[in-house]
């Protein structure tokens, strides 16, 4: 070979296993991964809820972006820009009908004409006012590319989802923002791997759910309210107003007072701004300006709204509600009616909830005002029957109660029962007709009345053993605990009217009369051990409804292992079962 | 042209036969429902991760190493995301169920039993088998232990006996075919289990329990039966309360994955026709191009 080819060919081989060594580097360095590719897994400590810095994604909106989009940390700006105030970074507002000092957009001067020239002014504010303290010899933030452009940053989710100038779902987000780059299969941006919708699924659902996107939403709850109440000593002029069609302009009048969201919406509608952006303008402005006047003011820094310490409904008991003249108890009737006339007890409803709007979700009326009976546009095309009775909505009567119920204390028995309104006796719980007051509903007979005499207290079922011991089942304190959990519960007490409803809970689909012996499990569930397929065998059963209970009401005691039930048998000779 | 653009334009022709086959996952999927295969319905919502289904594989199949009892017994497993081995045929494995971390999923995974399996079509002395109940076999005797199913399985379920340095087989669930199925009974895992998680019967069944039992509980059901198209249909379908990929479950298209192999494979080596056509080909250039004979040059007088 001539020297100049030998030369060639040990170059190559050089070349190749370098870059053996470089791929073999590079697929040890990765985390060696299931290909499941999002599965975590639970470790043995338990997991706190930790809230991460609150962060806000800079997008703009085009795709294809050279470098990752910046998060930015808005907190940090306000602390320490506390003397120069809003002012140095956001606009004034020109619009005198609107109050607040500032409106909240970025940069003050913003050319928008194409991509250049917004970056350009994204670039000339952020970097010009860092370099510019950089020169005073203050402390200052990045002014080099990759500093606020971070790689890596953006992989978690949580900090994602907020658009500067009107709020944007997770979905939409993910679709228009995130897959631009990380695009399934086609890498735009070389160094975006993709990103699995399953990881984004879960923040659409939470957004479905009103458990907040990502960043915890802030739930002007009874609470807030009653601060604002007391701070502005109740100068309701000072927060709510209405559009009034007639002046052209927003007045105050008494006794309209309703939640900020009736009229502003997530997105901008004509004039009328976006709830995020009037919540922000209107709160942020105030808080500064009774702080600037040495008055005791609210936050403003995101993290100060935005956090975990929100009131529940329990440590809300106390608080006053808001007073608009509402009545103690409404009689809710329609002309013509088929049943009864439902005393409402509106007062003792304050108490089960955070605020207005978990009932009253667009106005402060009553549902029969958007809802009628044949449906109106006004009322989403929603009848009144349903706006009562449906059992999937939040805001119905029946559907907060279908949520009630899923709570630990009654999913142990009410996770099994479907619910069919139509099949229920149960209509004559509420639809009572009028009444002066609440009487106490009935509580559940004592145990002892209802089980027959001889039956023991602590049962041994013993139908299927083999390898264990039968188990020893505690029942009269089971049916002890629950019949005080039903009739502690002022939900569960009107309708548990039956004095049989607790034993209902297990002993189903059977006939059943107090002090009478109820037909055993294994009347439908047979002990072969072969399953089949519509109901399970008395193995099966037996499990089911007693390992699901314990689940579904998150008991203490979660059997997992066999024994904590029913010993194990001494093993005979060799070998288990 | 030179015989270098002659070679690449006739290996860029020869793929094209690959383009007019098409896949055959949707008639695998008819065939297997009309011949009655089992499957079974895998409620992931009810298991409690006891680990009884372990424990009964290990004992109905012999050939496996023995565990003692309170190996199943042993919860600080679920730490790590565990995978099948050649020891075991079926793990469960614990998962938690954002945003609720206290929430737990608890997932048996075992061999999917496909009804367009990869391992079978990637197998080039079949040595797997389909049965007409729905179990993909695998025979040691002609397995030659080159690992290509090990490769082809989109849910990484075979596992190699390395250890074994005479005699290493590919391991996976058999579905308990020799000792159950084939008799009509139900798989040793199906039976152990207390909440009675795992539902046996037919296929094309299960797909109509599981679509009723989405009906009923749609609060706790994610609308879709995994398995029902996933890589063509598998015997083992799941049901979940979250995101499929978030417990172990990978987002397969439902394209079988021997459809993308088997076109080439098939249509390269059609009744023989594109070897035999190719050679026949070449053959006949070189005869065309085969050298002259020349006439003998006149001796000039001496």
């Amino acid at each position: 070979m001539k020297r100049k080819g030998r030369v060639f060919f040990i170059a190559l081989g050089v070349g190749v296993v370098f870059s053996l060594i470089l791929g073999t580097i590079r697929i040890f360095g990765a985390t060696g991964k299931n290909p499941s590719q999002g599965g975590k897994v639970a470790g043995e400590q338990v997991r706190v809820e930790v809230l991460p810095k609150l962060l806000i994604l800079v997008s703009t909106g085009y795709p294809n972006l050279e470098r990752p989009p910046v998060k930015f940390y808005h907190d940090k700006h306000t602390n320490a820009l506390k003397k120069e105030g809003c002012g140095i970074c956001h606009p004034e507002n020109k619009n005198k009908e609107i109050t607040g000092q500032f409106t909240y957009s970025y940069p003050k001067v913003k050319d928008e004409k194409n991509k250049e020239t917004l970056m350009n002014s994204y670039h000339t504010a952020c970097i010009g006012c860092h370099k510019g303290r950089i020169k005073e010899g203050k402390k200052s933030g990045p002014a080099t590319c990759g500093e606020c452009h971070i790689k890596k940053a953006h992989e978690k989710i949580q900090y994602l989802a907020i658009k500067p100038e009107y709020y944007q779902p997770a979905q939409d987000v993910y679709h228009q923002e995130c897959l631009a780059c990380h695009k399934q299969g086609k890498k735009l941006n070389k160094d975006a791997k993709p990103l699995p919708w399953g990881d984004f699924y879960l923040q659409v659902k939470r957004e479905k759910e009103g458990t907040g996107a990502v960043w915890p939403q802030v739930h002007f709850d009874y609470y807030l309210h009653y601060k604002h109440d007391k701070a502005l000593e109740k100068k309701c002029e000072l927060c709510h107003h209405i559009y009034s069609e007639k002046e052209k302009k927003l007045i105050y009048k008494k006794g309209t007072e309703s939640s900020c969201r009736d009229c502003h919406k997530e997105k901008a509608v004509g004039e009328t701004r976006s709830f995020r952006e009037v919540a922000h303008a209107e709160c942020i402005s105030c808080h500064m300006e009774r702080k600037k006047e040495g008055k005791e003011a609210g936050p403003f820094t995101c993290e100060g709204c935005h956090n975990l310490r929100q009131r529940t409904v329990e440590e809300m008991a106390d608080i006053p509600r808001p007073d608009l003249k509402q009545k103690d108890r409404y009689l809710i009737s329609i002309d013509d009616a088929t049943l009864n006339a439902v005393p409402f007890n509106h007062k003792a409803h304050e108490g089960y909830t955070r605020s207005c709007r978990d009932c009253h979700h667009e106005t402060m009326n009553a549902c029969n005002k958007c809802h009628t009976l044949k449906g109106a546009k006004e009322g989403g095309n929603v009848t009144l029957g349903e706006a009562y009775h449906e059992m999937s909505s939040k805001w119905s009567c029946i559907g907060c109660h279908e949520v009630k119920k899923s709570e630990p204390s009654c999913a142990g028995c009410h996770h099994l029962i479907e619910n069919d309104l139509t099949q229920t006796s149960s209509c004559g719980v509420c639809h009572r007709g009028p009444e002066e007051k609440t009487e106490g509903a009935k509580m559940l007979p004592a145990p002892d009345q209802l089980l027959p005499e001889k039956l023991a207290n602590q049962l041994n079922l013993g139908a299927l053993e083999k390898t264990y011991k039968a188990a020893t089942f505690p029942h009269l304190l089971i049916i002890k605990k629950l019949t005080d959990i039903s009739n502690k519960d002022k939900l569960a007490r009107p309708f548990h009217t039956q004095g049989m409803t607790i034993c209902a809970g297990c002993h189903h689909y059977t006939p059943m009369e107090a002090q009478k012996q109820l037909a055993p499990c294994s009347t439908c569930h047979s002990i072969r051990r072969e399953p089949r397929k519509s109901v399970p065998t008395l193995f099966g059963a037996y499990h089911r409804q007693c390992v699901g209970c314990h689940e579904k009401m998150q008991l203490k005691v979660q059997p997992r292992d066999c024994t904590k039930c029913h010993e194990e048998k001494p093993k005979a000779g060799a070998g288990g079962k | 042209m030179d015989r270098r653009v002659f070679l690449k334009r006739l290996a860029a022709l020869g793929t094209l036969p690959g383009l007019l086959t098409s896949r055959n996952g949707q008639a695998q999927e008819q065939q297997n429902a009309a011949a009655g295969a089992y499957g079974v319905l895998v409620d992931t919502t009810l298991c409690i991760g006891c680990r009884r289904c372990e424990q009964a594989c290990n004992q109905i199949n012999q050939d496996l190493p023995r565990r003692r009892l309170d190996y199943f017994k042993d919860y600080t497993v679920f730490t790590k995301e565990r995978r099948m081995d050649s020891g075991t045929y079926t793990v469960v494995n614990r998962y938690e169920k954002a945003p609720n971390p206290a929430k737990l999923v608890f997932v048996k995974f075992q061999c999917m039993h496909c009804l367009s399996p990869a391992c079978m079509s990637s197998c080039i002395v079949a040595a797997y088998t389909q049965e007409p109940q729905g179990a993909v076999r695998y025979d040691p005797w002609k397995c030659i232990g080159c690992r290509y199913c090990l490769a082809a399985c989109p849910f990484q379920v075979p596992a190699y006996e390395y250890g074994n340095a005479f005699a290493p087989r590919v391991r996976k669930c058999t579905f308990c075919f020799d000792q159950r199925l084939s008799k009509g009974k139900v798989p040793a895992c199906v039976q152990a289990c207390p909440m009675q998680v795992m539902t046996f019967g037919k296929r094309s069944e299960l797909i109509t329990i599981g679509r009723e039992r989405i009906n009923q509980y749609p609060g706790q059901y994610l609308p879709h039966i995994y398995g029902e198209h996933e890589v063509g249909g598998t015997s083992w379908l799941y049901l979940s309360g979250v995101p499929f990929e978030q417990i172990g479950l990978p987002k397969f298209g439902y394209a079988p994955i021997p459809g993308y192999t088997e076109p080439i494979q098939h249509a390269v080596f059609k009744y023989f026709l594109p070897p035999v056509a190719l050679y026949g080909l070449l053959g006949g250039f070189m005869w065309f191009l085969r050298p002259k004979k020349e006439k003998p040059k006149p001796v000039p007088d001496e």
